[in-house]
């Protein structure tokens, strides 16, 4: 089997960021502010905000991104290379990061399930995988 | 390539929801008990007990188990079968699972990092990947 191409993951994985980044933006700091910052008041806390939050946020998207990139390419031999192996990979992503935390927090008494979250999340972790996966590239064995 | 044999997937997947299940209870009710109720009551919460709390987070480990084992199916045509793509898988699924909701809920104000959390839980699922892969058998292709 050929190796995974760590420079296409790359490109694909900030690629990914990017759309990871802006789709959080727009779920955190517009569609869904007020749910999340009366969620937040529930716990007696207050909207995180300063340079440090947005960078660690930034940068989260960023190793999402790769991350999941790097999962496409660990699964394109199984499944060949394409958009519908890419949906997988989102998938798996949105499993293990979004929809486990989710119940999780639900399961702590933190936080109850939003339905909007939870799609936004989704199409955010299949979008931005696809994304990702059309600039990866690898050598024919 | 061979397809993923799924009733494999979900006998090593049960185990590694056994392992997972085990692990989490110790790790949770018994290492950290005095951290998390300390942390929960900053919140002004407590930690949810009681029968229907427990099912969930059962159920919630034999989903991982699955899903981790599921995932160890798919990249094993890339990295080959064994334990080191056992070892792997269960890196990949505790950087999305673990790591990345740890920073979240951080970087949120809601629970500092916990190293010791984090290095339980990496173990924790390279074992339980590890058992799990070790129960997967796949015909050659």
């Amino acid at each position: 089997m050929s190796r995974v191409n760590f420079g296409r993951v790359l490109l694909g994985g900030i690629l990914a960021g990017i759309l990871i980044n802006i789709s959080e933006y727009l779920r955190y700091d517009v569609v869904m502010r007020g749910e999340f910052e009366e969620g937040l008041r529930a716990l007696g806390r207050g909207l995180p905000k300063g340079a440090a939050v947005t960078t660690v946020w930034t940068l989260w998207g960023f190793a999402l991104g790769i991350a999941a990139v790097w999962l496409y390419a660990a699964i394109r031999p199984r499944y060949g290379p394409g958009a519908s192996t890419a949906v997988r990979a989102g998938l798996a992503v949105w499993f293990f990061t979004s929809l486990l935390a989710i119940i999780a927090m639900r399961a702590m008494g933190l936080f109850s399930i939003s339905p909007v979250a939870l799609v936004w999340t989704l199409v955010e972790c299949v979008a931005a995988t696809l994304a990702g996966a059309w600039l990866y590239r690898e050598s024919e064995p | 390539m061979g397809k993923i044999n799924l009733s494999r997937v979900i006998l090593g997947g049960l185990l590694a929801g056994v392992i997972f299940n085990i692990s989490e209870g110790v790790l949770h009710t018994v290492v950290l008990r005095a951290q998390n109720e300390e942390l929960m009551k900053a919140l002004g919460k407590t930690t949810p007990t009681g029968g229907s709390v427990m099912t969930v987070w059962i159920l919630l480990g034999f989903v991982w188990g699955i899903a981790a084992v599921w995932l160890y199916a798919a990249i094993r045509p890339r990295f080959g079968p064994g334990a080191a793509t056992a070892a792997r898988t269960g890196v990949v699924a505790w950087f999305f699972g673990c790591l990345l909701t740890s920073v979240v809920l951080t970087n949120m104000g809601l629970f500092p990092i916990s190293p010791l959390e984090l290095g339980w839980e990496l173990v924790q699922d390279i074992v339980a990947v590890v058992a799990g892969a070790w129960l997967y058998k796949e015909a050659a292709a």
